[in-house]
């Protein structure tokens, strides 16, 4: 004969029974959720990527439109040709360069865990089976190709520093260098939780002021220097001629598009939370590891940004330099950009966007005949930003942790020193070297006659630039 | 050095790499990178150079 079994009993099963769903439905809850972070933090560095090829849209409109219009196609081409030899070689070399020398040339691991040679072997060289397609690794292929953005970005900054008179070949090995080994040696000391910068003397460059822009801006000035002026840049008692590109528009718009895409950098400097590879499992960090959100850098690039545009229109009224400005003091700001209160970033952007024409000037002054301003812009403006940190930012945290180095303006002045060297001596050793190998300068016929003339089979206006008289 | 890694007719329990020619092809698929940048740089530096004789003539 069947007997109900007690009440209590009843339960019993009916709570484990319960538990049981209940774990099961947690446990899948939890996989739900751990599949969603990681598409998320995919698709962070993944939408990051195209954000930044805008800058590269943004360069090779501004380069076209400030060359002359005999020039242009031959600065669309070399504009083109950086980005794509930097992208196989920074697959090959660059990458493999970052994980691998943080700590200096002994290729010896950092205390973070994450560098020297073995490591750098296992995840970053071209042999690498983190390198390809894998389904246990949705991180790497994001991050090399963000770095990828950023090693373009370098040689982009250069490039359009030197046109109308660099041969293209010469030019090209000049981005491979600076672009998949000089700048990423750079960031391998300072923009890398274990570089030596970093731990050793604080150094704080949270989106790239100095690793990327000082790198960038004193190699450009080394070839410079070897490449030597336009013709006609230069009259005969050493003052400047203006050498008008031939759409400022153009140019202009670019110089918008670099600053839409720089949203992208910076995002891509953020280190996504919750992952393995995370630094935090609960918010953004830095690159160093130290904590951020994304609002913080949204206060203080658009602050940035106003601060640099409205100095360089007090300075020079002038658009072209007014939007190199609003760029200038992003530049300004970058290194920081994790710390700033957004007025004092407004200030810093600000001191920028002065700084920048007023070294644009001396440079010229100098004979060096920088079509864009890209010394001024990326190199002195870069050293600005570095060396604000350590005037307004010091004592933080400069790694996660406790009891660690903190910024300081000695930190941040070593940084700024060696980041202006790493970019200057391989800028001109090996500008030198091509000039004196024949590869560096365009022969004088060719800049008179023009490149696209010269040497590219189609022509930008067939039918001839339109002249239009003012209207009555 | 080409082809795909994964043995079974089956995507199920495929896990890690498994881009073509795994285990096998990737030096000289990176050999073979690298030479065509080379051989991108010199011809296009020849055509350059050509270039600029042709206008001295």
């Amino acid at each position: 004969m069947w007997r109900r079994p007690p009440v209590t009993h009843r339960r019993g099963i009916g709570m484990e029974t319960e538990i049981a769903a209940l774990t099961t439905e947690l446990e899948s809850l939890k996989a739900a959720v751990a599949v969603t972070n990681r598409s998320v933090a995919e698709i962070f560095y993944y939408v990051s990527i195209p954000l930044m090829v805008l800058i590269h849209a943004g360069f090779l409109s501004y380069e076209m439109g400030a060359s002359r219009s005999k020039n242009a196609l031959a600065s669309g081409i070399k504009n083109i040709l950086a980005f794509a030899f930097i992208v196989p070689t920074f697959f090959l070399a660059g990458w493999w360069i970052y994980w691998a020398f943080p700590t200096g040339f002994t290729l010896t691991p950092g205390a973070a865990g994450v560098s020297g040679l073995e490591y750098a072997t296992g995840v970053a060289s071209p042999l690498s089976t983190s390198m390809g397609p894998n389904l246990s690794d949705s991180a790497s292929g994001v991050f090399w190709g963000a770095f990828t953005m950023f090693a373009a970005t370098t040689a982009s900054i250069m490039s359009g520093a030197l046109i109308e008179r660099i041969q293209i070949a010469g030019f090209v090995i000049l981005a491979i260098v600076l672009g998949s080994f000089v700048w990423i040696l750079g960031a391998a000391w300072g923009w890398h939780a274990d570089g030596w910068l970093v731990t050793g003397f604080g150094y704080h460059d949270f989106g790239a002021s100095g690793v990327v822009h000082t790198i960038a801006g004193f190699f450009t000035l080394g070839v410079l220097i070897n490449l030597g002026p336009r013709i006609g840049k230069f009259r005969p008692d050493g003052s400047a001629n203006v050498i008008a590109g031939h759409n400022i528009p153009m140019t202009i718009v670019g110089l918008m598009l670099i600053i839409a895409g720089f949203w992208g950098f910076l995002m891509a400097c953020a280190i996504y939370p919750g992952e393995p590879w995370s630094w935090s499992a609960s918010a953004f960090a830095s690159i160093y590891g130290t904590p951020t959100t994304l609002s913080a850098l949204t206060f203080n690039i658009l602050m940035g940004m106003a601060g640099g545009a409205i100095a360089a229109w007090l300075m020079t009224r002038e658009p072209f330099w007014m939007m190199s400005g609003a760029l200038g003091g992003i530049i300004s700001v970058a290194a920081g950009l994790d710390f700033w209160w957004p007025p004092l970033a407004f200030a810093v952007g600000f001191a920028g966007g002065i700084i920048m024409p007023l070294v644009a000037r001396f440079v010229e002054a100098r004979g060096i005949d920088d079509a864009v301003g890209a010394v001024a812009l990326h190199g002195a403006v870069g050293v600005w930003g570095v060396l604000a940190v350590g005037v307004f930012a010091v004592g933080y945290p400069a790694l996660g942790g406790t009891g660690v180095i903190t910024t300081s303006f000695f930190g941040q002045l070593v940084g700024a020193g060696v980041m202006a060297l790493v970019g200057f001596i391989p800028g001109y050793v090996v500008s030198l070297i091509l000039k004196l190998a024949g590869f560096l300068r365009v022969p004088a016929e060719a800049e008179r006659l023009g490149l696209d003339r010269t040497k590219v089979p189609s022509t930008a206006y067939p039918e001839g630039l339109a002249t239009t008289q003012p209207a009555e | 050095m080409v082809g795909s890694p994964i043995e079974t007719a089956t995507w199920e329990g495929a896990t890690g790499a498994y881009y073509t020619g795994l285990g096998s092809g990737e030096l000289t698929w990176v050999l073979a990178s690298v030479l065509l940048c080379v051989v991108a740089l010199v011809a296009g530096s020849r055509h350059e150079k050509a270039a600029y004789r042709k206008l001295k003539r």
